[in-house]
């Protein structure tokens, strides 16, 4: 095509490009017809928000603070109306919209979302009616986490995760992916057809779970030092925040709101936190989580225990965005440095 | 799409007071042709009261009864309150069953020893129940250790008549008169490990023991000093329920889901949980 640009990349091959120009025209034409949400600079932190103009989108490969769980998983969603003993399903609006600059992170995530809420008909509809857009991650956001970029973004990244369109960071320049028909269609709409395809092959590699994973898991099961919770239950405030700005935290309750008319009102789900002490209470008050410490141990537990266990996917995709949210230094690297290097000492 | 957080919903035919804070409700379920929904003892429900939320309870009659089905709850908050304040001919919403149940062959093959401890009775009801009506497929001898604050708190004393042809049944009372019969049965007084000194512990037995963790742990030990093994010990849990299908994590122990993996779990899958009971 007349408006494409090459580039030579390391391996000397010649990949097709797409320019900041053209991206420009291409969020543009998205935004006739859809709602955009993506990555925008809030004060000193990027945040996912719905934007009206091409240039609100910071596409910088960094990480937004909060991950983008919102636009798949409201923090409080309608499930049903009630008007006496019986449930109508709430039909809610769901908007045709462009998740546009998740990182390679964020798909991660998705995938465990997509498993978990497999059989869920709110996640299935809204998800039917977006369209997913991936960015590269900048170099540098890779330093604190599980230094993902030691694979290779295509065979090892790409082809295990969920996009309709990927844009991999090339300098100024973007190389553009697919990763569904939906997204060839799209961009073949726009008028672009310079892109490369990338087979879904399954949101695990052939071998499974990663060795780190596997190692984690049986640690945490079978042979760390329980001393690390009581000291990290000493530290933790039980704020809940890392499980807010976290993507792979899916705990949710079940609420009734009344309204003003005798008997109706509405069923919600709203994302909770296993930080929070009503967390594990059952009725005459008690608590199965009885401290600071139990509470974060389940929380660990989840994500490196149960959830390869019940999914098969990592539970913690490394994104380091808990570590940022926590307002007394808790790090889950240092965490899990210490979970796979404790003595063990019999299980938890 | 299939909705997994849709009720069915449920009509209220029978009530009846069983203690001073315990009702049973019979229900039928709402234009369906079947009264009650297909579920094995040990499963459990949500039963939901739009604005009061929803609370898991035990199916709690028999299995072979399609005609209609039970549920035994205890007032103790808010919906259970309200729930208590229905009348006959009010409908309550029902989603499940849920959770594994007694859904092997292990109950019909082995003797079991039942020992329940306050409202941890209910769920054997549908057990037992089920035990009575069909005694080809359950053959095996059952033997019921069943342990309530006082004689008021008992569950469940018209069944024991019925109950007693089939199952050997000793009851304990924390307080009361030594020695007194109830619906037959006598009454010993005393913690309900007592029973295990004062009776012949049934022999080449499964056991499955259901009421507050305090006495679960107790009666592990007890069940340990009579050779019981790992395996062969059946634990029913209490955690905080909210999804019902293993997605919400309010109910986990160590790896499982007491919605989706239990309630009942072996002593073997579950000793080395910390806090698990
Ligand atoms: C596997 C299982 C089986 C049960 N079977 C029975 C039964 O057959 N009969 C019976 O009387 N009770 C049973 N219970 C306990 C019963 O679910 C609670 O008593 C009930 O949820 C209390 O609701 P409430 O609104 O009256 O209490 P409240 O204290 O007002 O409840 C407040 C909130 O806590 C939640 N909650 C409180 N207790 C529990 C609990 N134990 N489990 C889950 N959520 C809870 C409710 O969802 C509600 O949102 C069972 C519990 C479990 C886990
Ligand atoms: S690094 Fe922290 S925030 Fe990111 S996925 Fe793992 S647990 Fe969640
Ligand atoms: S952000 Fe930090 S202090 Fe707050 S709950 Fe999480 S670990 Fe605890
Ligand atoms: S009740 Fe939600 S996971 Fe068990």
């Amino acid at each position: 095509m007349a408006n494409t640009f090459y580039c030579l990349n390391i391996c000397a091959t010649i990949v097709p490009i797409m320019i900041k120009d053209q991206l420009s025209q291409f969020i543009k034409y998205l935004l006739a017809s859809n709602e955009i949400y993506g990555p925008v600079q809030k004060g000193s932190v990027l945040e996912v928000e719905k934007i009206a103009q091409p240039t609100e989108l910071a596409l910088n490969g960094q990480l937004t603070h909060h991950s983008w769980k919102k636009v798949f998983l409201p923090a409080c969603e309608k499930l049903f109306d009630y008007k006496g003993s019986s449930l109508s399903e709430a039909i809610n609006d769901y908007p045709q919209q462009v998740a546009f600059g998740l990182t390679t992170f964020d798909l991660k995530a998705l995938n465990l979302f997509n498993h978990v809420y497999e059989k869920d008909p709110y996640y299935q509809r809204r998800k039917c009616k977006t369209l997913l857009i991936g960015q590269s991650v900048a170099p540098e956001q890779d330093a604190r986490t599980f230094k993902v970029f030691t694979e290779k973004l295509e065979e090892d990244i790409l082809e295990h995760l969920e996009f309709d369109i990927f844009f991999e960071q090339r300098g100024d320049s973007f190389r553009v992916m697919t990763g569904s028909e939906e997204g060839q269609r799209v961009l073949a709409d726009f008028g672009y057809d310079d892109y490369e395809h990338i087979q879904f092959a399954g949101p695990t590699k052939e071998e499974g779970l990663s060795a780190r994973t596997l190692a984690i898991k049986d640690q945490l099961k079978n042979h760390h030092d329980p001393k690390i919770w009581e000291k990290l239950g000493k530290k933790c405030i039980e704020c809940g925040k890392c499980t807010v700005a976290c993507p792979t935290c899916y705990c949710f309750r079940l609420d009734d709101e009344a309204v003003l008319t005798e008997g109706e009102g509405k069923r919600t789900r709203c994302w909770d936190s296993c930080f929070y002490r009503e967390f594990s209470q059952v009725a005459g008050g008690h608590q199965f989580l009885t401290d600071t410490a139990q509470r974060i141990h389940y929380w660990y537990y989840h994500k490196f225990v149960r959830i390869p266990e019940q999914y098969g996917l990592p539970g913690c995709v490394g994104c380091g965005r808990c570590t940022r949210a926590c307002p007394v230094g808790i790090d889950i690297n240092e965490t899990l440095a210490k979970i796979v290097n404790s003595d063990p000492v019999g299980a938890l | 799409m299939k909705n997994q957080y849709q009720t069915q919903e449920a009509k209220i035919i029978k009530i009846t007071r069983d203690s001073a804070d315990v009702k049973l409700f019979r229900l039928e379920m709402v234009g369906g042709s079947v009264g009650a929904p297909e579920f094995y003892p040990g499963q459990i429900m949500e039963i939901s009261l739009p604005g009061y939320g929803e609370a898991p309870v035990a199916y709690c009659s028999s299995q072979s009864q399609r005609k209609y089905f039970e549920i035994c709850v205890r007032e103790i908050g808010l919906l259970t309150k309200r729930l208590h304040e229905l009348k006959v001919g009010d409908t309550i919403g029902v989603r499940g069953p849920y959770g594994n149940g007694f859904t092997t062959d292990v109950i019909k093959k082995r003797n079991m020893l039942i020992v329940a401890g306050g409202i941890g009775m209910i769920p054997f009801r549908s057990l037992l129940e089920t035990a009575c009506d069909n005694p080809d497929e359950y053959p095996k001898d059952i033997q019921v250790f069943y342990g309530s604050k006082n004689k008021e708190g008992l569950l469940f004393e018209k069944d024991y008549d019925k109950w007693c042809q089939k199952i050997d049944m000793h009851l304990t009372l924390d307080e009361g008169k030594e020695g007194e019969k109830i619906e037959g049965v006598y009454c010993d007084i005393g913690l309900i490990t007592k029973l295990f000194e004062k009776t012949e512990v049934i022999k080449d037995a499964i056991a499955i023991v259901c009421g507050p963790p305090v006495m679960c742990k107790f009666v592990v030990n007890e069940l340990k000093k009579h050779d019981f093994a790992d395996e062969d010990i059946y634990l029913s849990l209490e955690r905080r329920m909210e999804c019902g299908v293993g997605q919400c994590e309010h109910c986990a122990v160590g790896p499982y889901f007491v919605c989706k993996d239990g309630p009942i779990f072996s002593w073997d899958k579950i000793k080395g949980i910390k806090g698990a009971i």
